[in-house]
């Protein structure tokens, strides 16, 4: 029985002695801070994007979506707060495909980037939209109640042959009120408002850049006769 | 949930009434309340927005409503906030579009209205203490809020091409919440309010000419 109890007296001692240890504090401060400060939100949506009214561009178009484009991952960093992490690629994708189906005779998507010199068949001219900035802000870091996003496209738009057709930026912007409980949903809206806003852009400028009329008036009456030639029914 | 006072005011302005008095709202033709979205300043809340739109689809009387969602799919891109048109005046370029004006017949929309404002809080203070313990616990003290209501609904005719009317309305009120023990809440529920006005002079206002 006295042994017992010297066994559970050491016992105490040594819990007593790691509370007290010169590590123990520290390290249960540290983990503390890194469970609060740590936490990375993840952003995916899966967008429909309505068909829009106006005249359809009578041509075949080519999408080219680079392997960098199709993987893009936005992050916004904030110091001692949540990460956000936005995979604005995968939704760009579906953007692109969707307005160019509503915009466009026909809309191939393609492996290959167009190069100088070397001709794509089967389609009548090549759109390769690429990344240029991102921005997120998060209310927590703001005085505004909202989250609001940006980003830019360039667009390159190609000829079969590979030159450069036209080739122009477009902004797309967002926002969205903050949800208290599901702050992962108020940016999810603010992303679908800004690919809207890319998708108004890319829906009523693409027809009207000076490129591409000059390149349409060049080359529809050729396409036609070549469609009328190798279907003659 | 108790209620709190609100004061409420409603003003209505018309265009155009001695020349050409509104024309009532037919059985075949609808509206839509659409949320003034800016990109730069506070957006009104799409709560106020679906109320005013309820009310006007409920009662005597109640109008065909088209909702802002489907309104604003079926009308893209020219609805979407940076497109979407600020002042009447550009209604007439806007219906010129190519299959946009077959569009809005195909849906019957006769009235866009367009509710812009918001609820701020104007001032708040009080203290409360609460404390638990093992044998109970509750709370003493009083804190209050003074909250204000204050929007506009634009109406425009898009047969006309014209704004038709414009109905403004403010309400204030302070909530409280006295605690003797329990918390008790009187709420002032000035949106609501301002809801149900807007969405009583709307009507009247669209129904007046039948």
């Amino acid at each position: 029985m006295f042994e017992f109890a010297l066994k559970e007296a050491n016992n105490l001692m040594k819990i007593k002695h790691l509370f007290s240890s010169a590590f123990f504090r520290p390290g249960l401060l540290a983990l503390s801070a890194a469970s609060l400060a740590g936490c990375v939100n993840t952003i995916t949506i899966d967008g429909r994007f309505p068909a829009p009214l106006g005249e359809r561009v009578p041509l075949i178009v080519g999408l080219y979506f680079a392997p960098e484009f199709e993987s893009y991952k936005a992050e916004e960093v904030l110091y001692q707060r949540s990460d956000w992490k936005v995979h604005l690629g995968t939704a760009s994708v579906q953007m692109f495909s969707q307005v160019f189906v509503n915009l466009s005779k026909q809309v191939v998507v393609l492996k290959d980037k167009p190069t100088a010199g070397a001709t794509i068949e089967d389609v009548d001219l090549i759109v390769v939209p690429s990344f240029v900035d991102f921005g997120l802000l998060d209310p927590a870091a703001t005085p505004l109640d909202f989250f609001s996003l940006s980003f830019k496209y360039k667009i390159d738009v190609f000829s079969p042959e590979g030159d450069l057709v036209a080739d122009w930026i477009i902004n797309a912007y967002g926002k969205a009120p903050v949800y208290a409980l599901n702050r992962k949903e108020s940016v999810k809206e603010a992303l679908m408002v800004a690919l809207r806003d890319a998708a108004a852009s890319l829906t009523l400028d693409f027809p009207r850049q000076p490129g591409v009329t000059r390149y349409i008036d060049r080359v529809s009456s050729s396409i036609a006769q070549t469609r009328q030639e190798a279907n003659p029914e | 949930m108790l209620s709190a006072c609100v004061s409420s005011q409603i003003e209505e302005f018309r265009h155009d009434a001695d020349t050409r008095p509104i024309e009532a709202i037919q059985e075949f033709e609808s509206v839509v309340v659409l949320t003034r979205r800016t990109h730069t300043a506070q957006e009104t809340e799409k709560s106020f927005t679906e109320c005013v739109s309820k009310k006007l689809q409920s009662g005597k009387d109640p109008f065909r409503i088209t909702k802002q969602a489907k309104f604003v799919d079926l009308m893209f891109p020219y609805f979407e906030p940076r497109l979407a048109p600020n002042h009447p005046y550009e209604l007439p370029a806007l219906l010129a579009k190519p299959g946009v004006l077959e569009r809005i017949n195909d849906i019957g929309v006769r009235y866009v209205i367009w509710i812009d404002g918001s609820t701020e809080t104007l001032d708040q203070g009080g203290t409360m203490t609460c404390a638990f313990g093992a044998a109970g616990g509750g709370c003493l003290g009083i804190t209050w809020r003074e909250k204000e209501s204050s929007y506009e609904a634009s109406i425009w005719d898009l047969k006309r091409q014209q704004v038709a009317g414009i109905i403004s309305a403010d309400a204030k009120g302070t909530s409280y919440m006295p605690a003797l023990v329990i918390p008790i809440p009187l709420i002032a529920r000035t949106a609501k309010v301002a809801c149900n006005g807007l969405a009583q002079q709307i009507h009247a206002f669209l129904t007046e000419g039948a």
